[in-house]
């Protein structure tokens, strides 16, 4: 700061200041004796509207000065604690004052203790308020506001009344609380079923701020029209009834989507008159409860369910299943059981013991011989091992094979299963039959492979020996008719000598022999030439393998093909006669398979023949003919027969009445398999013991597929 | 000049035997013969082989090979396999390389009268003679169309026969094919038949799935051109040739034997077309029919209409001609009566 010019220009302020002084008390002075009595009389008026303004106020009020003196009280003041104004004129002290109300019966407490109360209460500096029961029951509400100049003054207002009512409001203030955050639902709504109040819970569920913004909305406005309707209906009906409805659970959709499980009550509101004006309505979100309910039902009805499907698999389970307990009670058991044991469920209920069990068995004769307690006993102590088993038994009574399983449990008692496998062990004794079949099968293929290949290397010296033969044969007879015209030009014009010559050589190799023999010998070389070549060509037409598509075949040719490769198996039994229809038609059939048939026919034809001895000349006869979209094989014998009590049984996998070794038991039944399984033909037997058997075999012209159709 | 005749075949004593058997046809034919495929070709370079009889299983060359060659060569020339062996992979081989499948055993009179029988026809012909570059059928060409869809029935998983006859009796070239399989030995026993569903059913599927498979069946790349015979002409024809024979009380072999006519008839004479320069001639297809071995009623059938000297113009004509000639030579044989009398 410029100092210099700071202490320059001071005087000049100091100078005006004096002026200005100056002035002013001059115009006081003129202001004093103009207007101080004015100013006097309208302090007066103002003191008077002050005065009466204290007088006239509700509350009691008093001023006390530094002194404890009291400066102004009202006539209020003095009332409230039963004094008269004439006791306390100003300049009262405040303890002559309470001695007063001491005597009065309006002091709260001792005069020297209330003094000083006040006194520390002025000297605080700061307003106080405190309450003041008085004797009589009255409460006073004291505000004592400290003065600066070291008194105070103090209201007194006579708030009994007010106490009074506070409990009321007090409990209005929370019971409005309790309303408005209470979890539950609640509301009122008018007689339109139009919302009369609503609780925060409910106005927020529905999306609104304020509960004052549901005041006059209906369910229409919050739920779908379906569930509106339905509350609409329902409140109504409460509305017309004046019956109120409890703890009903309803569902609805709040506003942020979630379905919620409600329990709610509603009770009409009544007036003083008692007429209906509403109703009354509580909501409870009972969703969790609901879930839970909804979870355990749906866990029940599992565990329902799962009790009733193993109870279903049990009684449908086609083995007999069942538990006995520790104690070799019957636990459970299902229907397989009693049907398979051929228990009576009546008599043998659940709660029937091993042992009467046992003992029905055992006196049925089902485990033999013997003494019935020895048995049970037997198959008690068996039992009373727990040992975990498996046994096969045959019931002598009919045969059929039982299959049992027993499991011991932990807790005792064990699971017993039990299976009928007559028909199994059967089944398995078919499956073996397929597979020799098919290994048959197999090796008849491999047979007609190596056949065919063998036929194939025999062809070729049937081939020139058939030549040479042929050449021979030719020649010789050139040659003796050459020979012959030598004699005879000899026997003219030669010498006797030459010619007994020629004789006697002649007679030496037996030319005339010779001439008759040597053609013949040659010509049943060539029948048997040809009769090799026409077992070759069987062999090969018999065992052509890989031909797997039916064909159409020539039956007749196909049955020659058979009684060729055959004829050892007959020819020193039986003659074969042939009578084939010629005009049959072509058949759609496995040739090969056919010609297994058609072999096994004759072949038991023979052994027919050969096990009845030489009664007679053994014959089989072999024909074929054409009937209703059938061609008829029928291969008939004079031989031995077949006993009616075994003809049924005929066609049944290992079924021989061959001696061991003979046959296999298959034949037959491969036959039935091929003509019944593959063709779709039929294969009959009539027999006459001792007189002999027809077989007759009838296939489908047009193949097994045609055949079906045909039925279908 | 007689006929030139060569026998083939790797084993001495069949040729020894056949040397034997065969000198007594040598008033007829002069007979040749070598012991492999590769000398086979040596002769047929230098002399003008008309037959060849050849085995099918040789060291070096086989049958098969030896068929090829010569087919290609001197398409003319009668092939002839004599074999004691059918296996379906070597037959389908030499399917349209050969004409007839002879089989071991054969007696001298089953040769001399599969080479004889063509033979005559030739002979009754004086301006005409065996022309080695004359191809009768070996490789014909069959409508593709016909190929794809044997092809698709062959394929279907159950195929149905009526369904492949019906495609067969409809392509000339497949159906000519199919009937001289089946009536010679390439597939075992031979069957004497004209009838398309009967060889068709007689085959199987396999082997005609087979010959399809070996391009037997008119697939060949160098098949002759397919200006071939006009099927619906053929099939007209055919149909009124059934209808006729059927009218007449013919037996189905009969009628089939009319188709057969028909289809011999109308073949022959297409062929006949791409034929270098020969002189039409009536009996061709009797002797292409003799040459594939079928049944000698059919060849009777067809040299009946040869003889007839007269012209056909429209599928009725041919259909009521080729009914009339079916019916007058008699009903085929059934297969194992003919082969009886073998």
């Amino acid at each position: 700061m410029p100092v210099n010019q700071t202490n320059r220009n001071k005087p000049e302020p100091v100078r005006n200041g004096i002026e200005t002084l100056a002035k002013l008390t001059a115009a006081a002075h003129e202001a004093t004796e103009r207007g101080l009595r004015a100013t006097i009389a309208a302090m007066e008026v103002q003191a008077l509207r002050y005065e009466t303004a204290i007088e006239k106020i509700s509350q009691g009020v008093c001023f006390f000065d530094g002194e404890q003196r009291l400066i102004l009280c009202n006539r209020r003041y003095a009332e409230m604690y039963r004094l008269t104004p004439e006791q306390i004129p100003p300049g009262t002290t405040l303890r002559e004052i309470a001695e007063h109300r001491m005597v009065a019966g309006t002091s709260t407490m001792a005069t020297n203790d209330y003094v000083d109360w006040c006194t520390t209460v002025s000297v605080a500096n700061e307003p106080k308020v405190w309450v003041a029961d008085l004797k009589d029951g009255r409460t006073i509400h004291v505000c004592h506001q400290p003065m600066p100049d070291g008194g105070w003054v103090a209201t007194h207002e006579d708030i009994t009344a007010i106490k009074a009512t506070r409990p009321v409001a007090d409990e209005r203030i929370s019971l409005q609380t309790l309303i408005d955050w209470v979890p539950d639902y609640l509301w009122v709504k008018d007689k339109d079923s139009r919302f009369v109040f609503a609780n925060k819970a409910l106005a927020f569920d529905n999306g609104r701020d304020r509960t004052s913004e549901m005041v006059g909305l209906s369910d229409f406005d919050l739920h779908g029209p379906d569930i509106a309707q339905q509350f609409y209906d329902a409140e109504q009906s409460i509305l017309n009834s004046g019956q109120p409805v409890l703890d009903t659970e309803e569902v609805i959709i709040d506003a942020s989507g979630s379905t919620k499980w409600m329990s709610s009550t509603k009770v009409p509101l009544r007036n003083e008159q008692n007429e209906i004006v509403g109703l009354v309505g509580i909501a409870r979100d009972i969703t969790p409860r609901k879930e839970l309910e909804t979870a355990r039902k749906a866990l029940e009805l599992q565990a329902a369910q799962s009790v009733q499907r193993l109870n279903t698999t049990l009684e449908n389970f086609p083995g007999g299943i069942c538990m006995f307990n520790k104690d070799f009670v019957l636990t459970v058991a299902n229907r397989g059981f009693y049907d398979i044991t051929q228990l009576d469920e009546h008599w043998f209920p659940v709660g029937s013991t091993l042992q009467d069990i046992f003992r029905f068995h055992a006196t049925r004769g089902e485990y033999g011989e013997g003494d019935v307690d020895d048995l049970v006993a037997q198959r008690m102590d068996d039992a009373r091992m727990l040992t975990a088993s498996k046994f096969l038994h045959i019931r002598p009574l009919d045969g059929v094979t039982l299959e049992y399983s027993r499991t011991p449990l932990e807790q005792g008692g064990y699971v017993l299963t039990v299976e009928d496998i007559t028909q199994k062990l059967a089944s398995d004794q078919q499956k073996a039959q397929l597979e020799r079949e098919l290994s048959h099968a197999q090796k008849m293929e491999s047979l007609g492979t190596l056949a065919s290949g063998v036929a194939h290397e025999i062809n070729t010296p049937i081939q020139y020996v058939g030549d040479n033969i042929r050449f021979a044969q030719d020649s010789f007879d050139q040659l003796v008719g050459l020979l012959k015209k030598c004699r005879g030009a000899l026997a003219a014009s030669g010498s006797i000598e030459a010619i007994a010559e020629i004789d006697k050589d002649a007679r030496q190799i037996d030319l005339d022999f010779l001439i008759d023999e040597v053609p013949q010998s040659l010509s049943q070389s060539l029948e048997g030439i040809a009769q090799v070549a026409s077992i070759v060509k069987a062999i090969k037409e018999f065992s052509h393998p890989g031909q797997e598509d039916a064909v159409d075949a020539d039956i007749n040719a196909v049955i020659e093909t058979t009684l060729v490769v055959s004829r050892n198996q007959w020819k020193y039994v039986a003659e074969v006669a042939v009578d084939f229809d010629t005009t049959l038609p072509l058949v759609n059939c496995h040739p090969g398979d056919i010609n297994q048939v058609i072999l096994n026919l004759v072949v038991n034809a023979a052994q027919a023949i050969g096990e009845k001895g030489k009664e007679g000349p053994g014959r089989i006869e072999v024909s074929t003919r054409r009937a209703q979209g059938f061609v008829e094989i029928s291969v008939r014998d004079n031989g031995c027969g077949i006993p009616p009590h075994v003809i049924n049984r005929i066609f049944d996998p290992f079924f021989t009445t061959k001696d061991v070794g003979k046959g296999t038991g298959q034949g037959l039944a491969i036959c039935f398999a091929i003509v019944t399984g593959k063709h779709g033909g039929t294969i009959d037997c009539v027999s006459a013991p001792g007189e002999g058997t027809t077989f007759t075999v009838r296939l489908p012209i047009s193949g097994k597929a045609a055949e079906a159709e045909l039925v279908a | 000049m007689k006929p030139v005749v060569l026998f083939v075949d790797d084993e001495p004593n069949i040729l020894s035997g056949l040397k034997r058997t065969m000198r007594a046809y040598a008033q007829q034919w002069d007979v040749l013969f070598c012991l492999s495929g590769v000398e086979a070709l040596q002769i047929i370079e230098t002399a003008d082989v008309d037959v060849l009889v050849t085995d099918m299983r040789m060291p070096e060359m086989d049958g098969a090979q030896l068929l090829e060659t010569v087919s290609q060569k001197w398409p003319g020339m009668f092939r002839f396999a004599l074999s004691g062996e059918a296996d379906l992979d070597l037959s389908c081989r030499i399917v349209g390389r050969s004409h007839q499948f002879l089989s071991k055993p054969a007696t001298p009179d089953m040769i001399y009268r599969a080479i004889q029988t063509p033979l005559d026809l030739v002979s009754d012909n004086a301006d005409f003679k065996i022309d080695r570059s004359r191809s009768l059928f070996d490789r014909i060409k069959a409508n593709p169309g016909s190929l794809t869809r044997l092809r698709e029935l062959l394929d279907a998983a159950d195929p149905d026969l009526v369904e492949v006859t019906g495609v067969i009796i409809q392509d000339p070239s497949l159906a000519v094919r199919i009937l001289q399989v089946v009536n010679s030995a390439y597939f075992g026993r031979p069957n004497a038949t004209t009838d398309i569903a009967r060889a068709v059913a007689v085959l199987g599927l396999d082997r005609i799935s087979c010959l399809l498979d070996t391009d037997r069946l008119g697939g060949e790349q160098d098949a002759a051109p397919s200006a071939g015979p006009d099927r619906q002409f053929l099939a007209q024809a055919a149909l009124i040739a059934r209808t006729r024979a059927a009218a007449n009380g013919a037996t189905a072999e009969q009628m089939a034997a009319a188709y057969a006519t028909v289809l011999f008839a109308q073949l022959a004479q297409e062929s006949d077309r791409f034929a270098d320069g020969s002189a039409e001639w009536n009996h061709l297809p009797a002797y292409v029919c003799a040459l594939f071995g079928l049944p000698a009623a059919l060849v009777r059938s067809l040299v009946h209409l040869g003889g007839c000297n007269s012209e056909w113009n429209t599928a009725q004509e041919l259909g009521t001609l080729a009914a009339q000639c079916a019916a007058s030579h008699g009903k085929v044989a059934a297969p194992h009566v003919e082969a009886a009398h073998k």
